[in-house]
């Protein structure tokens, strides 16, 4: 059970990474999206370091 | 060139482009067998425990799996959790696609996999990935990486089988680390203070409130408070 999840959270660290390296893309995204995503490194790594320091 | 010759270039290439990597490497040796060590003491198998760094391949989404999986929490949460984690990565994809697209299947799928802060450090070079020479370097650091993480894995795993209290030692320490090393750097605007001062907050008001979704909703709120914030951004001295 755990390696079927495992697999399933796979899939997704992997689908964020490749899913804009693949030549013929399903969609783009616009600059606010860029923009909004330039803070979720510092935002969800705050988050979890928080959370652990609680 | 003789192809013997091409592949001793490439074998200097692959050596470099390892020891390029090395400090990021050893950086995360402490997270990496808290990983391994935390998997085991959360009931996984030493094989779960690996598969997890072999396939998932994120310190941080690992970590709050391996916690959120012995909690018994919901296939649900666990995707959107890993989701919103690992949406970092979009923009990092984003930012290499002109220069990745066009690779061969397999070493854009390699490529893709060995994708994390690191590399994307490593990468961010206006000639990375530009030449045969440079591909062979990107990609060998990036699966260099990848080793080290399930080696240090694996060393926790093994640590953790025989030291029950590893995770006791202070092996954390590792995640504040990282915290300063990936993030303080990162806040140069105001808006990227105000995004890490609303996601720290927010998750431990939410965690307090036992909130399911504290580290989505904070993680959420911290880049919507950037982003708002960001059109009356001025540059700041830190």
């Amino acid at each position: 059970m755990t390696i079927l999840t495992l697999l399933v959270l796979a899939s997704i660290t992997f689908t964020t990474r490749y899913f804009f390296l693949h030549p013929s893309l399903p969609l783009t995204l616009n600059k606010r999206m860029q923009r909004l995503l330039s803070y979720s490194a510092p935002a969800v790594l705050t988050a979890i370091w928080a959370l652990i320091q609680k | 060139m003789s192809a013997a010759k091409i592949k001793r270039i490439k074998r200097r290439i692959v050596l470099k482009a390892t020891i390029d990597m090395l400090p990021f490497s050893l950086a995360v040796l402490p997270w990496g067998m808290l990983v391994g060590s935390l998997a085991i003491q959360r009931g996984f198998t030493p094989l779960e425990a690996q598969l997890s760094s072999m396939l998932v391949f994120s310190g941080a989404a690992q970590l709050v799996a391996i916690e959120l999986i012995s909690e018994n929490a919901s296939l649900l949460t666990l995707m959107l959790t890993t989701f919103i984690i690992s949406s970092r990565h979009f923009l990092y994809g984003l930012s290499m696609r002109d220069r990745l697209k066009e690779l061969p299947t397999m070493q854009r799928l390699i490529a893709g996999y060995t994708l994390t802060d690191q590399s994307f450090v490593l990468s961010n070079h206006a000639k990375s990935y530009s030449s045969p020479l440079h591909i062979t370097y990107g990609l060998a650091a990036g699966v260099s990486f990848c080793l080290a993480w399930n080696l240090w894995t694996f060393i926790g795993i093994i640590a953790g089988s025989f030291l029950p209290d590893l995770t006791n030692i202070g092996l954390d320490f590792a995640i504040a680390v990282t915290f300063v090393a990936l993030v303080i750097p990162s806040i140069t605007t105001r808006s990227a203070l105000i995004a890490v001062i609303v996601a720290g907050v927010m998750s431990v008001i939410l965690e307090l409130a036992q909130f399911n979704f504290a580290l989505i909703i904070a993680g959420l709120s911290g880049m919507a408070a950037g982003y708002w914030t960001s059109f009356f951004d001025r540059e700041v001295k830190v």
